[in-house]
């Protein structure tokens, strides 16, 4: 199990290294000369230069590379072009407010997905698996920005229960005031994800009640009930978890149309600001940020599925 | 509550009925109004009227309304013109987004009103000297900072210096580049000299980068938002939000005698999505915001908000490359200009909130010493598929225009070249669309022949900074490569020319210069749009600087 574990780490060091050198390169070719953005249209040429030769980018690619790489691992994460203000301490404010959301659409998420997910999976092709499958896939289907503005109209403008605008202007976090502003952009987050792991829900009970060992277990004599909740259960919901825990950075990073929507003060708000106004670190900062986020959960998922999967923690 | 559905189409059907007399001139709108709502179908009866109709009985109102005594307190919300991005140096500022968090915590020597009149600000008179080249400024006296220093002429050295200063690198000294310094005569007075006659230099005054700063000013505007404006920064999250706090020894008094502003506090909040925007105005969390054309009917559908426009000297252009073919001949560029239908222009992309252009950017009504009305040149295909001929393209020309791409501005610019290709076509003249992602890299460079860019320039404070940036030859900004030594040389003298009289005929001269023989089209001038909520009183300024000194809430 430990070797397992490590070598999930070794692999996650090299994806990284390798995804900060893409992140990198990719920030080098885009068409943004920083001194041009710090300055504006209305600056001579020769100050852009001069601004250009002082903040380093003269510099040889590979050394302005490691250099980079060494400030974003101890914490320096530069300053916005745009805002001018520190990079890291305003992406933290924003990942801790995407994490709160991210938790508050997980709290919606897990349970209806698992309860709706094992039960289609239970009465396979009866009616309730019927209903469950065709739910999950329209669910699927609809756009995250239908779904919002659907969720506006009937219970801000119509029903005037919630808020439309999440907009925490400029407070922090405070869940026991801010909490209804969560409402809508949770809901809306959960909407996509309540289907898709509905669906894996559903088929993996479906493979789990056709094992060999549930046979058995209804051959001996086990109540059904008995069957479900100590064998059945605690296997089919293995994958389910270790896919709940992937999406979770998607919920972290990942939601820009619906914190645009709610005008949520998210991180993936920031990285759509960041990229509409050509301010490099920001970009190169967000995409570390989220990528790092999944590379994260990804080993997070298959190191908790080895320990749930008791084939592989034997092993 | 009874609902009769007879009685309520009875009463629809005579309204409709006075509606149509309305529109035969039979009797005036306001008897139309007045008999609609007594029938209680007031708001049908509006709804009957054309939003130009709907928009100018508002104006009216609000004008009527002004002679109302203003309240003071409350708090707004705001997401008009704003920016949330924080800035070091207002001498830096690169938008004018940027500059009106800044206006309200700094004033400036002289203002634009929303009227577009010059008001004096914190110099109260201004003297030209006998030579013109040294401008006489009395300052404003009794005026403090926000960190309580007193304001006096060491403020202005301070600010007019730096703003010239290369080391400072603000934009200010390439629009005003005939300022050579400003020295101090007393307390209270100022001379500010230049390197040439320019009788628009008081106008460079209130270029957005000249906020007055004190004179002990340590740099960083975000830490140290010293200025003499009506209001105090209380909160600012970069990105997000700016909290504005009323200030009790603002120097301008309001209507009641009283110092100004009238609200207590004002909030900037950053709203990027449109929709998202349209929910908070729904919901009540936002008081003033920007509105579209694209979503008007929206906009104009929101109860207790007011839908509003101002006319601004904004304008779509199109540039024709005066050194290279085929617009080196003048008969093309005559060619291309008389396949459009100006008023197609206004109708179709603005729905009537524009007025019609003449190839040139000075906007009629919107310039000191420009008319206030202008009769631009009318479409005509029989005259542009001759001079086509003439010029040697019988079967007429294919062109390829050049953009910023729909992706940076949401197709604004695109929404033009569209219009251009379609009216140039029966003419003849077959342009392909290249939107452009890196056009501001190239928007200044040698393109090659048969290209035609479309891009778009917001209103100057004055003609002459306008053909000094981009018409005159050789300018730093000159997009369109014009070379003409007479408009040159009559350039010259209408900026050194002191005599108002004598300038308007110089600028006439100008516009008509440059509309017949210049390498541009210029289809139209926009409105603007706001929306804010009927209890405001606030006036949308056509330059898009927005002031909330003098505004207030009704209770």
């Amino acid at each position: 199990m430990l070797r397992f574990i490590l070598r999930r780490i070794v692999t996650l060091i090299i994806t990284m290294l390798a995804l900060s050198m893409l992140i990198f390169g990719l920030s080098e070719v885009l068409p943004i000369e920083p001194a041009l953005v710090i300055l504006g249209r209305e600056s001579t040429p020769e100050a852009r230069a001069a601004l250009s030769e002082q903040m380093g980018f003269n510099r040889p690619l590979p050394e302005r590379y490691v250099n980079w790489l060494a400030r974003f691992i101890s914490g320096d994460w530069g300053e916005s072009y745009r805002l001018g203000v520190p990079i890291q301490p305003l992406v933290m404010r924003r990942l801790l407010n995407s994490v709160i959301l991210a938790g508050f659409a997980l709290l919606i998420i897990s349970p209806i997905s698992l309860f709706l997910g094992v039960l289609a999976g239970l009465y396979r092709a009866r009616w309730p698996d019927r209903a469950i499958s065709a739910g999950s896939l329209l669910t699927i289907s609809l756009p995250d920005f239908v779904v919002g503005l659907l969720l506006i109209i009937i219970f801000s403008w119509w029903l005037k229960l919630l808020p439309a605008d999440s907009s925490l202007r400029g407070a922090d976090l405070d869940l026991t005031q801010h909490w209804r502003k969560l409402v809508l952009p949770a809901v809306t987050a959960a909407f996509v994800l309540v289907g898709y792991i509905t669906r894996v829900t559903r088929v993996s009970m479906i493979e789990v009640m056709e094992s060999p060992y549930i046979r058995t277990a209804v051959l001996k004599g086990l109540p059904y009930r008995t069957v479900i909740i100590r064998h059945a259960l605690r296997n089919a919901l293995i994958a389910p978890i270790a896919i709940i825990t992937t999406q979770f950075a998607w919920l972290i990073g990942g939601l820009i149309v619906i914190e645009q929507l709610f005008n949520y003060p998210g991180l993936g708000s920031l990285f759509a600001d960041a990229a509409r106004s050509n301010d490099l670190p920001m970009i190169a900062t967000s995409s570390m940020i989220t990528v790092s986020l999944i590379v994260f959960s990804q080993v997070i998922a298959d190191v908790l599925y080895g320990l749930l999967n008791p084939r592989i923690r034997f092993s | 509550m009874k609902f009769d559905l007879r009685a309520l189409k009875a009463r629809k059907e005579q309204v409709r009925e006075s509606h149509f007399q309305y529109t035969q001139g039979k009797i005036s709108r306001r008897d139309f109004l007045r008999f609609s709502s007594m029938l209680g179908a007031g708001a049908f009866a509006t709804g009957l009227l054309s939003p130009l109709e709907r928009f100018q009985m508002r104006e009216a109102r609000r004008l009527l309304a002004q002679d109302v005594a203003p309240t003071r307190g409350g708090l707004i919300t705001s997401a008009l013109g704003i920016s949330t991005d924080r800035f070091d140096d207002p001498a830096k500022m690169n938008s004018v987004f940027v500059s009106n968090y800044v206006r309200q915590v700094c004033d400036y020597l002289v203002t634009l009103d929303p009227e577009l009149n010059l008001q004096p600000g914190l110099a109260e008179s201004w003297l030209p000297s006998e030579d013109g080249l040294t401008w006489t400024l009395s300052l404003r006296q009794g005026v403090k900072f926000n960190h309580g220093k007193d304001f006096n002429a060491d403020d202005v050295v301070f600010t007019i210096n730096r703003l010239i200063d290369p080391e400072t690198a603000s934009a200010f000294a390439g629009a005003a580049n005939f300022v050579t310094g400003a020295e101090k005569v007393d307390d209270f007075t100022v001379n500010i000299h230049t390197n040439r006659v320019a009788a628009d230099f008081i106008y460079s005054l209130f270029l957005y980068h000249a906020a007055i700063l004190p004179a002990d000013w340590p740099g960083d505007f975000f830490t140290n938002p010293w200025g003499t404006g009506p209001f105090t920064i209380e909160e600012f999250a970069p990105g997000e939000y700016i909290r504005f706090q009323r200030r009790e020894d603002y120097w301008k008094l309001g209507a009641d005698g009283q110092a100004l502003p009238y609200l207590d506090t004002i909030e900037f909040v950053s709203y990027p999505d449109e929709l998202a925007r349209i929910s908070a105005l729904q919901e009540g969390s936002l008081h003033l915001a920007p509105a579209g054309i694209t979503l008007i009917d929206q906009y104009q559908s929101l109860s207790g908000y007011d839908f509003k426009s101002v006319q601004t000297g904004n304008l779509h252009i199109a540039i024709m490359h005066f050194n290279e073919e085929p617009w080196t001949d003048p008969r093309m560029r005559e060619a291309l200009k008389l396949t459009l239908d100006r008023q197609a222009y206004v109708d179709t992309l603005y729905l009537g909130y524009a007025i019609q252009g003449d190839d040139h950017p000075i906007a009629p009504g919107m310039y000191p010493l420009a008319p206030a009305e202008q009769t631009p040149r009318q479409q005509d295909y029989e005259q542009a598929k001759a001079l086509l001929a003439e010029a040697g393209y019988p079967d007429g020309i294919d062109l390829t225009a050049i953009y910023i791409d729909p992706a940076s501005d949401g197709g604004f610019t695109e929404g033009f070249a569209l219009f251009l290709a379609a009216q140039a076509e029966p003419a003849g003249i077959r342009i392909t669309m290249q939107p452009t992602p890196d056009y501001w890299n190239v928007w200044l460079d040698d393109w090659g022949p048969n290209y035609i860019g479309i891009s778009n320039w917001a209103q100057k404070n004055t003609a002459s900074e306008m053909f000094n940036l981009a018409y005159r030859t050789g300018s730093v900004w000159n997009e369109s490569h014009w070379s003409n030594p007479e408009f040159d040389t009559l350039l010259e003298e209408f900026d050194r020319t002191l005599d108002q009289e004598a300038r308007v005929g110089q600028l006439a001269q100008l516009t008509e210069l440059l509309s017949n023989d210049g390498p541009v089209i210029v289809p139209g001038f926009r409105q603007d749009f706001a929306t804010m909520v009927s209890k405001l009183h606030y006036n949308l300024h056509p330059q898009a600087f927005v002031w909330l000194g003098d505004t207030w809430l009704e209770p």
